[in-house]
């Protein structure tokens, strides 16, 4: 029931929530809420043995990449560039790291993107509200 | 005295639905009914002549059970070899073969006959969907090359085509669209069936795909109509005036049939595979849903 939610809650962003906004968030959003509804979906159907998988994990990075670019792009919009360079460069760092580097590094990689691309996904809200 | 012979009726209905409602193959019924309904809605959302909508929806479920019917009355033979379909009512005796003969002749008689009085282009295009499955596709190709579910996917173009025909009274670019989308989506559907019952359709002797061309051939194939499909919808969701939100949501959707059709390229395993067959469901359901109330 709660990755059926997330999936359309993600839908709802998808083709609702994000209108009027300018390209880079736009799209941003649309790829990260885009890669949590199939993930949710894909859950759903494959179950968790399913997705045993780095392509999986590669992937899914963009998730909270994705979100938090639109959110630094859309609040924080001299900011931009520099994320974006940052998104790039962690996502094709996860990418790699799983493919070529130990299991170690590669989780290490993981968790410093996810770390921070969570803090924004946290932090630019309550930055917009204070403000 | 009254109440006895009512619980009698109601014995015989239940009796009558237990033996014949397998026979209409519900799930595959009603989504194709579905395509025939946002067929119709896009192009007369909102909806202001409610009995038009509840004509098409009795003459397309007619039809659309009546040709079912009439394929597992065909069928019958090869569905008592196959462990998957051993146990439907004319498999087992439940149901007698001319007993389903007449039904699904009934049924598709009325389907037509309403289809053609209502409208007879419609009922023409309702007709021919009705002639490519039950004739070329069940009777004449099925058991002699693979090749046949070309026609079973020209058949279940059809329904979407007929509704839309039914909305505008012509057929045009955005109904080609609509019925192409559906054609291209059931080879999905339909050889990721196959791999996973490979097995089965072997034993059986129905030729298939992955019996002549070989399971990497067949994931080939059903990538590239994947691509087929998501542009075939996509096309015809902006014809039908989809506002820019909802065709993101589609062409997200589409990304992730054609990631799944993909993967189950580089990593084939039955459980991918079967996914792809879930989620291609799953994305007809979501398109056709999206066409039906999300149109301008």
């Amino acid at each position: 029931m709660l990755l059926l939610a997330a999936a359309l809650l993600s839908a709802f962003q998808i083709s609702a929530g994000v209108e009027g906004l300018p390209s880079l968030p736009l799209w941003a959003y649309t790829i990260g809420f885009g890669t949590l509804l199939v993930s949710c979906l894909m859950f759903v159907i494959l179950g968790f043995k399913g997705l045993e998988s780095k392509t999986v994990v590669i992937v899914s990075t963009a998730i909270p990449l994705c979100i938090s670019l639109g959110l630094v792009s859309h609040h924080l919009p001299t900011y931009s560039t520099l994320y974006l360079i940052f998104c790039a460069f962690g996502f094709t760092a996860t990418g790699a790291a799983r493919f070529f580097l130990s299991g170690k590094t590669a989780s290490l990689i993981l968790a410093v993107v996810h770390r921070i691309a969570g803090i924004l996904i946290t932090a630019v809200p309550l930055v917009v509200v204070i403000k | 005295m009254a109440g006895k012979r009512e619980i009698g009726m109601i014995q015989r209905f239940k009796n009558f639905w237990n033996k014949f409602f397998p026979l209409i193959k519900s799930l595959q019924t009603g989504l194709l009914l579905l395509t025939g309904l946002a067929g119709f809605m896009s192009a007369r959302c909102p909806v202001l002549n409610i009995s038009d909508l509840l004509a098409l929806t009795g003459s397309l479920a007619l039809a659309i059970s009546g040709s079912t019917v009439l394929n597992m009355w065909y069928d019958r033979d090869i569905d008592a070899v196959m462990p998957r379909t051993c146990n439907r009512p004319l498999s087992t005796g439940e149901t007698q073969p001319s007993e389903a003969l007449v039904f699904g002749l009934i049924l598709s008689a009325s389907g037509i006959g309403w289809a053609l009085f209502l409208n007879p282009l419609y009922g023409l295009i309702v007709f021919a969907g009705l002639f490519f499955d039950v004739v070329v596709y069940t009777i004449w190709l099925k058991r002699k090359t693979p090749w046949a579910i070309l026609w079973g996917g020209i058949s279940g173009g059809m329904p979407v085509l007929a509704g839309r025909v039914f909305g505008i009274g012509t057929v045009d670019w955005v109904g080609i669209a609509l019925a192409l989308g559906v054609l291209f989506w059931i080879p999905t559907h339909i050889l990721t069936f196959s791999i996973r019952y490979h097995d089965d359709y072997q034993t059986a002797r129905v030729p298939t795909f992955p019996g002549k061309y070989g399971f990497h051939t067949t994931r080939v194939i059903i990538a590239f109509s994947s691509v087929l499909t998501a542009l075939s919808l996509g096309a015809a969701s902006y014809g039908v005036g989809l506002t820019w939100g909802f065709l993101r949501l589609l062409a997200v959707l589409s990304a992730g049939l054609f990631f799944l059709a993909v993967w189950s390229l580089t990593s084939p395993s039955e459980r991918i595979t079967f996914g792809l067959f879930k989620y291609a469901s799953l994305y007809m359901l979501s398109a056709m849903l999206l066409i039906l109330f999300a149109g301008r």
